[in-house]
């Protein structure tokens, strides 16, 4: 018999066959349409026209075997039938017919195998037929599919007429594939390559609605709609005044609804194109679409007619050059795999009306399935009907819900409505915002008793006296105990002549005095000032003399804080407890003072410099007070007493979270200083304290968490989170307790503790919805609303708002801006906070709009820092900016003088500033700088050089992973050993998560006294004993962790023989012994392997001496990849499983070239620093007092090294690559790669499993770097829970 | 009916469609390389056909310049 017909593939396919690959079992690929017939039908008839236009099309006859050259289609026909079924007596035909097609789709095909496309015919009525037609992307695109559609509506026609068929016009595959090859090797090809090279010089960064990427999913999700008649003829209208077509004016509106949805501009589209003008596959059924991108500039001015214009001129410009395939332009721009996005947002508006008539039967047809999805696909068709255009929006499941898609449809519809209406208005002028999306989120009005704080807390006292009411370190005060001790305190301040809103400062440390004299004050019907004794004096000053308080109350050891013209009232003199002991313990006053009485004056962070006073009113405490009870306070007891710890600062406002609690009847715990500031001790109180609720920041949460919250004896029933954006791992964590209800709360001081709230309920975090009688507003800079979706400033409005900022009118007036949504007179707060609507009504904070930072939940303005540390003698200049959770100081010195010292810098702004304030590391520079208009241009500051040691290299493995430690908890990329703890940012919580990491580490119980005594790795390991590397550090088999409840990863060396290379992968595999096979030359240079065999097979003995049966799982980088898959082929041979065969770009082994220089080789395959040919002498000098991997070595170990490193070269290739028959993940190193460099794909021969591909950005050398071993370790551990 | 498609006429239209002068089309010359879509392809197509002319968006798209119109549509 003779060899079947085969092809190449076409670099059409082989793009798609690539895709594929990555994921096989993904039916993404599947692409479908059904043709609804209106009238009679013979369906034998119909399935005879089908079954003879698939043997005419010869696309549909192939299926794809992989060969020693590359795939390729061979014909070979697989049995195949339509299905037939008739729906008749069906309750609901069509839907049932539907719901076949969606799970018909979502079948995944084996190219190799199946038949790749299906056929069905459904009759769903007496004169209503409909013909379903699913094919893999790879046979067919959209063009051809309506060839067969076509060809099978004429077939059938002649079969029923009785006349005989025209011959199909089919062209050959063969013409398209040589077509294809032809093109690859053309001038043309040359032309298009550099055409598109130039025309991308100033390609923007794709836009994407949903602002971020995601993977690839294995569906699409869809959401339709109609564009009717009348708007589909204005929109024919206005393209022919433009003299452009219909098709260009919805492209040209698809870029104006992104812009206005995202602000951006350039807006970036993505366009298929048929590709097939002067091609011989206009007549051949098969897959030859492209995509290019085109993009238009968006400036205020511009208008539908702009866009058009601008859009169709590209569209011309490039027309020529459409034919040049976007895989291979990704490959030229370097944009392939993983996040890396060429497109963004496509549209795809198909002329092809074809309405084919079945003898006479008129039809429809309707897409099902449109293939792959990167983010967001208009899908935009003509209707056969005539009734205007359908417009089918795809989504990445991964990145849009329908709902989300489904308002878009709805919002482009009534946006395009406006551009049509006024072509000629500027786009950014026209309104994009459809009000009923926006409708009832703010109607939060709630009727609650006209009160004051005082009254609440007197109404408490009347109803529960004898519960107990404050808990602190050294007593429990019931309820009536405490109003006796508050009241007399009132007496006496009333008594001293504190008068109705007058300011009455606490300086106070935390006992449950502080607790006692905020009431008291209030009580008073003065308003509290809060002050923090730990801050520094200056800062102390200022607030004093802002707020001019009455009086101070405060202690003897804190007294001397004040400064003397200050009125004190010291609470632990005796002659106040004399006077106290005199006052009546009963109530003051009837306490019925106004609501809008100032409560407290909190400040904070002042963007020029200094702090500001917020003015926060009863009422809008009490306000939050109401709508704290009714949500969460008591839903959430439901009767119960409830512990409630106050873990936050009196000087902040979030302290009334917990004396929320204390008002609604609860017992509230005053967490003292010690406990509250380390995440362990906070731990054992909620534990021996059965503490129920907890209000903490994220990052604090985070702590509570890895030091064990989820898993202790006692859990809190209720946490608020709040004081900064919750991380989504939080949010999950959290979100998956069962018996933990937890909250998120969201809110500046301007607007009362909480402007918004949320249960955390949904996927991603949110901060919710706005508190009762509170509204909000997200608004674009010409105070519009936004659509949902769309990210604008969050503006608050409502009770909740403060009463605005002490003795500054002119910046109250700025940030408490008129309030166009509310009531004449309405004020509303402009937050400095991005957010947008989610389509549920809930809130999803973005970012800051300014250069307010949080830091550790502390509201930090850089502006306030820049001001206090300008003012150092030895500097002109200077600006502050929060780098990865930590401040960074910039200076630019005095001329003349010394560059002053970090220690100098950090200790005067700790004069002034609190200590969240101080910058950890400096920077000095010549000048700061500016943007265009002059301003500091805080983005263009440089990453601070001295994060690393600037020192010595770690000497072991221990330091290594301490200084990987050290790095992960101070939140920087690097930390030498010589770098001090402290200086780089570290404060006591971090010593707590340090000490943590160390035991699970290293098994080493640090306490904090060793890391106070030795702040840096060095003094740490040496305090510890066994600094230096020893002999077991070169064993072949090397323990990096012994610890696991799961089967261990195995990682192979690279081609230097190493292992502990891979220690960064320590952290992020947590669950698992982890070992190193090491290179037998490092540890017995006479012993080494002469073939690869011999080495695999040492190996084998070496994990099988850990874990003798499998499931194995095995790791390699660079040449280890090779071994490792070596050594997987070899355990499948002998039966075993391999659960994880984990590649680290490394490719099949081939006989190397001849390194032109073995030592650059080796310090390149290490992530060294590119260096110039050298001796061994100064390889050796280069290498040993530097930094990286080898600098522990001694100079005989560096010499064994360097043989085994030419021992792996020699061996690579001395055996041809084996087939493993299962899967490999493998890591593609996306940077810097040379132009001959190999790819993934060339795996794909030696793998019966395929490979799942995932792109990290790094050069080869920097896949063990602490980033890509990061992401690398969370994508196995994802894995591996996954398997 | 074909003719009504004169040579002048089908011209006028293709010329009308890329926003050019009749006389700026060369016979000879790939309209597609003057700027004519496929989307523009199809609206011809419609109406010539719907004017009697027997050709499709293929025949058109295979042989795009003026002179091989003018054969194609005369031979319908």
């Amino acid at each position: 018999m003779a060899e079947p017909r085969w092809w190449p593939l076409t670099a059409a396919q082989a793009g798609i066959w690539t895709g594929q690959q990555i994921d096989p079992a993904s039916p993404i690929y599947n692409t479908a349409e059904y043709v609804d017939i209106d009238g009679h039908l013979d369906t034998g008839l119909l399935v005879a026209a089908i079954r003879r236009t698939v043997e005419e099309a010869e696309a549909l006859s192939v299926r794809f075997v992989e060969h020693d050259d590359g795939p390729r289609q061979v014909a070979d026909p697989v049995p195949w039938h339509v299905h037939v079924a008739d729906l008749r007596e069906h309750s609901s035909p069509v839907g049932f017919a539907l719901r076949w097609m969606a799970e018909d789709i979502a079948r995944p095909v084996d190219l190799g195998a199946d038949a790749l496309f299906g056929h069905a015919v459904f009759r769903v009525g007496e004169r209503r037929f409909l013909w379903y037609h699913r094919v893999h992307h790879i046979l067919l695109d959209g063009y051809g599919l309506a060839l067969i559609a076509r060809r099978v509506a004429e077939l059938y026609t002649a079969l029923a007429e009785g006349t005989p068929p025209e011959p199909s016009g089919f062209g050959e595959l063969g013409a398209v594939v040589a077509e294809d090859a032809a093109y690859a090797e053309s001038d043309q090809y040359t032309e298009d390559r550099r055409f598109w090279a130039e025309y991308t010089r100033d390609r923007p960064e794709p836009v994407t609605l949903a602002g971020r990427t995601a993977p690839m999913a294995r569906h699409v999700v869809r959401a339709e709609g109609d564009i009717g008649r009348e708007l589909s003829s204005m929109l024919s209208g206005v393209a022919r005044t433009a003299r452009a077509n219909w098709t260009e004016l919805l492209y040209a509106a698809v870029t104006g609804y992104v812009h206005r949805m995202t602000g951006a501009s350039p807006v970036s589209l993505a366009m298929p194109v048929m590709g097939r003008t002067g091609s011989v596959a206009l007549r051949v059924p098969c897959t030859v679409l492209n995509v290019v991108q085109l993009w238009v500039d968006i400036e205020p001015g511009t208008t539908l007619l702009d866009l058009m214009c601008q859009f169709s001129g590209r569209v011309r410009r490039s027309r020529r050059h459409h034919r040049y395939r976007y895989e291979e332009l990704r490959r030229d721009l370097r944009v392939v795999g993983g996040d890396r996005k060429l497109f963004g947002t496509s549209a795809n508006i198909m002329p092809f009306d074809y309405g084919l008539s079945f003898a006479g039967a008129r039809s429809v047809v309707r897409n099902v399935s449109a293939g792959p999805i990167e983010d967001m696909a208009f899908n935009i068709y003509h209707r056969a009907d005539g009734d205007g255009l359908r417009i089918a929006l795809d989504g990445n499941p991964n990145l849009y819900t329908a709902e989300e898609l489904t308002l878009h449809i709805g919002r482009f519809c009534t946006f395009l409505r406006r551009m049509v209406d006024a072509p000629e208005t500027p786009i950014g002028e026209l309104d994009l915002l459809d009000v009923n999306e926006l409708h009832g989120w703010n109607h939060t009005m709630r009727l609650w008793p006209k009160q004051n704080v005082a009254r609440l807390f007197n109404d408490q006292v009347h109803e529960t006296p004898d519960q107990s009411a404050l808990v602190d370190q050294h007593t429990t005060m019931s309820f009536a105990e405490l109003n006796r001790r508050v009241n007399r305190l009132a007496w006496l301040l009333l008594r001293r002549g504190v008068e109705p809103g007058q300011f009455v400062g606490l300086l106070l440390p935390r006992t449950a005095d502080a607790i006692i004299s905020l009431l008291a004050v209030v009580k008073a019907e003065a308003a509290y000032v809060p002050i923090d004794p730990d801050h520094p004096a200056e800062r102390i000053a200022f607030v004093l003399d802002d707020a001019e308080p009455v009086m101070v109350i405060t202690t003897s050891d804190l007294a001397s804080r004040l400064p003397a013209e200050v009125t004190a009232l010291v609470l632990d003199a005796p002659e106040t407890a004399e006077m106290l002991a005199q006052e009546p313990h009963l109530d003051p006053l009837n306490t019925q003072l106004s609501q809008l009485l100032p409560l407290c004056l909190i400040y904070t962070s002042g963007s020029t410099g200094r702090p500001k006073g917020v003015v926060v009113t009863h009422r809008a405490m009490v306000n939050l007070f109401h709508h704290h009870r009714t949500t969460m306070i008591e839903p959430e007891s439901d009767g119960r007493r409830f512990r409630a710890a106050l873990t936050a600062s009196l000087s902040f406002d979030t302290s009334w979270e917990g004396l929320f609690w204390l008002l609604a009847g609860h017992e509230l715990h005053l967490v003292d200083d010690e406990v509250r500031r380390n995440p362990a001790e906070l731990l054992h109180y909620i534990t021996s304290h059965r503490i129920d609720f907890l209000d903490i920041t994220p990052t604090y949460a985070e702590e509570l968490l890895s030091a064990g919250l989820l898993t202790s004896a006692h859990r809190p029933a209720v946490i608020a989170l709040g004081g900064e954006a919750a991380g989504s791992a939080l949010w999950s964590a959290l979100r998956a307790e069962p018996e933990i209800s937890a909250y998120n709360l969201y809110g500046p001081t301007e607007s009362t503790v909480d402007a918004t709230w949320a249960l955390l309920d949904t996927e991603i975090p949110v901060i919710g919805r706005p508190v009762a009688n509170g509204q909000c507003h997200v608004l674009d800079a010409a105070l519009r609303r936004v659509p949902v979706g769309v990210v604008g400033e969050l503006y608050v409005a409502g009770t909740p708002l403060a009463n605005g900022y002490h003795r500054r009118p002119g910046l109250t007036a700025e940030r408490f801006v008129a309030n166009p949504f509310g009531k004449p007179g309405a004020r509303m707060y402009r937050t400095g906070d991005l957010a947008r609507w989610r389509p549920d009504g809930t809130l999803e904070y973005h970012a800051r709009a300014d250069d307010q930072v949080k830091i550790r939940g502390y509201r930090v303005e850089l502006g306030e820092i820049d001001a206090v540390l300008g003012t150092h003698p030895a500097v002109v200049q200077a600006a502050v900016l929060a780098r990865d959770a930590r401040l960074v100081g910039y200076v630019v010195p005095q001329p003349g003088s010394t560059v002053p010292e970090p220690a100098e810098l950090r200790r005067h702004i700790a004069k002034q500033l609190p200590d969240y304030m101080v910058p950890s590391a400096y920077v000095v520079l010549d000048r700061l700088p500016a943007n265009t208009n002059g301003k500091l241009d805080r983005a263009a500051l440089p990453a601070p050089s001295n994060d690393a040691a600037s020192g010595r290299a770690p000497r072991s493995e221990r330091e290594r992973v301490l200084c990987g430690l050290f790095a992960e908890t101070l939140g920087l990329p690097e930390v030498g050993i010589d770098d001090d703890f402290f200086v780089l940012g570290g404060h006591s919580l971090l010593v707590a998560r340090l000490q943590n990491r160390a035991r699970a580490e290293l098994g080493l119980r640090l306490s904090i006294a060793d890391v106070f005594a030795a702040p840096t790795v060095a003094a740490l390991a040496d305090r510890l004993g066994s600094s230096r590397a020893s002999d077991d550090d070169y064993a072949v088999l090397l323990p990096l962790r012994r610890e696991g409840n799961q089967a261990p990863l195995f990682c192979v060396h690279p081609a230097a023989g190493i292992s502990w290379v891979y220690a960064g992968l320590l952290r992020h595999v947590t669950d698992r012994p982890v070992y190193g096979l090491q290179a037998r030359g490092l540890s017995q240079p006479d012993n080494r392997p002469s073939t690869m065999d011999e080495m695999v097979k040492d190996y084998l003995d070496q994990i099988r001496s850990v874990q003798p049966r499998g499931p194995y799982h095995l790791l390699g980088w660079s040449f280890g990849a090779g071994v490792a898959h070596a050594m997987a082929s070899a355990l499948r041979a002998e039966g075993e499983d391999v659960a994880l065969l984990a590649l680290l770009d490394g490719y099949p082994h081939t006989a190397a070239p001849h390194a032109a220089d073995t030592l650059v080789a080796l310090l390149d395959s290490l992530g060294y620093e590119p260096a110039a040919p050298m001796t061994y002498a100064e390889f050796e000098e280069r290498v040993l007092s530097g930094e990286g991997p080898l600098a522990i070595l001694d100079r005989p170990r560096l010499a064994a090294l360097t043989r085994v490193f030419a021992d792996s070269l020699a061996l690579a290739g001395t055996s041809a690559t084996p087939r493993f028959d299962g899967e490999a993940l493998f890591f593609h190193a996306t940077a810097g790669r040379a132009e001959h460099h190999p790819e993934p794909g060339e795996w794909l021969p030696h793998l019966g499993g395929g490979l799942r591909l995932h792109s990290i950005d790094c050069t080869h050398g920097q896949l063990t770097d602490p980033a890509a071993m990061a992401r690398i370790g969370q994508v196995l551990t994802e894995y591996l829970a996954g398997s | 009916m074909t003719h009504q498609l004169s040579r002048a006429g089908i011209r006028a239209e293709v010329a009308e469609l890329l926003y050019l002068a009749p006389d700026e089309v060369p016979p000879g010359e790939n309209l597609f390389a003057l700027g004519l879509d496929s989307v523009g392809l199809i609206g011809l197509v419609e109406r010539w056909r719907a004017a009697g002319a027997r050709v499709s968006f293929v025949e058109l798209a295979e042989r795009p310049t003026l002179a091989e119109w003018w054969e194609l549509l005369a031979g319908g």
